[in-house]
């Protein structure tokens, strides 16, 4: 009896036919038991497996994103409670599909062949920008981070009641364009995104100063700017790089 | 969530279970994306998902399981979109399904330890291991979430077993 078959009955994933098999040839053949025995004892070390190191201030990280996710419901429900929300909601909704469609009807007008778009599309990462669209991808981002920059400079003064619920939306958005870029193996402009959400909750709090609201804000539109910098020069990377692929 | 519901787990268990079980479910996550980064990250998006989904948790059910649950189902997402196809294929290319350069830096910075061993190791015979021996599932769900056979996830688990015990006199000389 092989290996393979002793460590099926150790996991108990042989019939019961099997299984009694097994079990009459380990009571009669002593070094059978002891081959079993020794696979026992190996498999029960390696699930004594020793601690991992983890990375500093990773509990305060996961506290802080139940607390950023139940502020930001409770901001949800503020706003729906106020009915201000509504109009809103489907302006940025309609402008992140807009974006979409945008990026996936630029990607089909660069490649003729492509079947037409399936119906309307959302803001929602397991249905947006296939992956490995690169060029749709970062148009998609674009667009993001131009309506985002647009929608802080148009935010209310702190105290309005529309304010956090607003930022709610925003938060919401950002979280799912993290997802969408994770899809897009861009781990790294998703780890920016969560970034922001922390900015963004901060300036969703009833207690900030109009002083620190306006920092936050000047650093966050700093920021997409950056981000938009640095994308519109890959794009055109990528662009050149296409044109000069098609002309040789 | 409209009206609050004893059913439902609070925010407070919430950090209850975040305070007892982050630091097993950071390490569940790094064993199988063997990125401390992607683990965090995995973990970040269960714990999100978890809250978002609370009101589906099962009162008598344990929470920081439930959550330990989400976390692996994470943490193989990140890992297939980082790897589409991975497990796709019936018969495994253990070539193509070596440890990168990179991952071998990383198994060489921890050490003579399980998880340079597991390091080691193909990513399919990684996971699978993770998942039967560490995670103790069953063969069939191994093969469901992988989108595999329950052969293919046999074989892998057999070579991750004959490799990690060809390597146990070297563990034991480290821990000794």
């Amino acid at each position: 009896m092989n290996d393979e078959r002793l460590l099926l009955y150790y996991y108990d994933e042989l019939d019961a036919a099997e299984r009694r098999d097994v079990a009459a040839k380990l009571g009669r053949d002593e070094v059978l038991a002891a081959r079993y025995r020794a696979l026992v004892a190996d498999l029960g070390a390696l699930r004594e497996a020793p601690a991992v190191r983890v990375p500093d201030g990773l509990a305060a990280r996961l506290h802080a994103a139940v607390d950023r996710a139940a502020t930001l419901e409770q901001g949800r429900s503020r706003g729906k409670r106020g009915g201000w929300g509504h109009g809103y909601s489907f302006f940025l909704g309609a402008a992140v599909t807009a974006a979409l469609a945008l990026a996936i009807g630029l990607a089909q007008r660069e490649d003729p062949a492509a079947p037409p778009s399936p119906g309307p599309l959302t803001a929602d990462a397991d249905s947006g920008v296939d992956a490995g669209d690169t060029a749709a991808f970062a148009r998609t981002m674009q667009v993001f981070f131009r309506d985002s920059r647009q929608d802080l400079a148009l935010l209310p003064d702190a105290g309005n009641g529309e304010r956090s619920a607003m930022i709610g939306d925003l938060i919401e958005q950002n979280r799912t364009f993290a997802r969408l870029a994770v899809r897009n193996d861009a781990d790294d402009l998703a780890r920016v995104l969560r970034a922001f959400e922390p900015i963004l909750v901060r300036l969703a709090a009833d207690d900030i100063t109009a002083e620190e609201s306006e920092a936050l804000r000047a650093k966050l539109a700093f920021e997409l700017n950056v981000m938009l910098t640095k994308l519109t020069r890959e794009a055109s990377e990528f662009a050149g790089s296409t044109k000069q692929e098609t002309s040789t | 969530m409209a009206t609050p519901d004893s059913t439902i787990p609070t925010r407070a268990e919430f950090h209850a279970a975040i305070s007892a079980r982050a630091d097993r479910w950071f390490a569940v996550c790094l064993r199988i994306t063997r990125s401390p980064e992607l683990a965090e990250d995995a973990l970040q998006d269960a714990l999100l998902a978890a809250w978002d989904k609370r009101d589906q948790f099962q009162r008598g059910a344990q929470l920081d399981t439930w959550i330990h649950r989400i976390a692996v189902n994470a943490a193989l997402q990140l890992v297939r979109r980082q790897r589409p196809g991975l497990f796709a294929d019936v018969e495994i290319d253990v070539a193509s399904d070596t440890p990168s350069p990179e991952e071998d830096r990383y198994a060489d910075e921890l050490g003579e330890s399980l998880d340079s061993a597991l390091v080691r190791l193909s990513e399919t015979e990684r996971i699978c291991f993770v998942l039967k021996h560490l995670e103790q599932w069953r063969l069939n769900e191994i093969a469901d979430e992988l989108g595999g056979n329950v052969g293919t996830v046999k074989q892998a688990l057999f070579r991750a077993v004959r490799k990690l015990r060809g390597a146990m006199p070297a563990l034991a000389r480290a821990s000794s």
